[in-house]
């Protein structure tokens, strides 16, 4: 994961909820199993796939790591 | 490595559990055991068939707002108990319940509420709005009614505490899923 996947869970989790009470409340959908329990899960798992594709931010450097090995069929002086 | 192919392996089952869940578990409604009843809301009448969202039970957010109600039991209503409660996901918060002897056998009840009276009656005036599911049981000797409506409570979300709570948790909430999207640095 480059994001922060525990971040964007528990934020995903809590969107999901209040998503489901902000539509019972504005009396768009009640509060059924379907929405307060499908809702935090969907939640749940589109802040862990924004968490793996982390658009933003920090480079991953690692990737960019200079090799110690000469390329293959080359000989150092 | 590895643990970056389990979550890919991971992720596509999990979203396909939750589509089956939101597909396998539509908004159902039913009246069972033969009970009958109706309820006339600011000059509106209701029955058992607002059992959807889309056709729930109107209360307009006004005070002098009343309701006539009136129900019948189809079997011997001896020692009856009963109770009211609203579906919150998978758990039924009771509100209200009722029980007597009845040694006279009587089937039918009606009567006439006002709103304003029920408002008084919470131990908070916090305000209702949206839209609830009301599940609605009665025992007697003679047998059981299941019942479930849904109820529109007309009003702003805004002026209520539970609307001000949703906003602001869906806020703080997306910004939380933004700051998630944000790669370490390394």
């Amino acid at each position: 994961m480059r994001g922060k996947p525990v971040l964007a869970a528990i934020s995903g989790l809590l969107f999901g909820f209040f998503l489901a009470l902000a539509l019972q409340q504005w009396s768009v959908y009640p509060l059924t199993v379907l929405s307060v329990l499908g809702l935090p899960l969907l939640g749940l798992i589109l802040g862990l796939l924004l968490a793996a594709w982390a658009p933003f931010g920090g480079r991953d450097t690692s990737a960019e790591t200079p090799t110690t090995q000469p390329p293959a069929g080359e000989e150092t002086a | 490595m590895r643990s970056r192919t389990r979550h890919r392996r991971i992720l596509p089952v999990a979203a396909l559990v939750a589509g089956v869940v939101f597909i396998a578990l539509p908004v159902g409604a039913a009246v069972t055991g033969g009970c009958t009843g109706e309820a006339t809301v600011d000059g509106v009448a209701y029955g058992p068939d607002n059992d959807t969202p889309s056709n729930a039970i109107v209360v307009p957010d006004r005070d002098d707002v009343t309701a006539s109600y009136s129900g019948e039991v189809p079997f011997a209503n001896t020692n009856f108990t009963g109770d009211a409660g609203i579906k919150v996901g998978p758990v039924v918060v009771k509100v209200v319940d009722w029980q007597g002897a009845n040694s006279e056998d009587v089937r039918g009840s009606e009567g006439e509420y006002s709103l304003s009276e029920f408002k008084a009656a919470l131990p908070v005036d916090v305000g209702v709005t949206g839209i609830y599911e009301v599940i609605v049981n009665h025992s007697a000797d003679g047998g059981t009614c299941r019942a479930n409506v849904f109820v529109k409570f007309e009003g702003n979300p805004l002026s209520t505490p539970l609307g001000m709570v949703a906003v602001a948790g869906l806020v703080l909430s997306a910004i939380g899923l933004l700051g998630g999207m944000f790669a370490k640095v390394r």
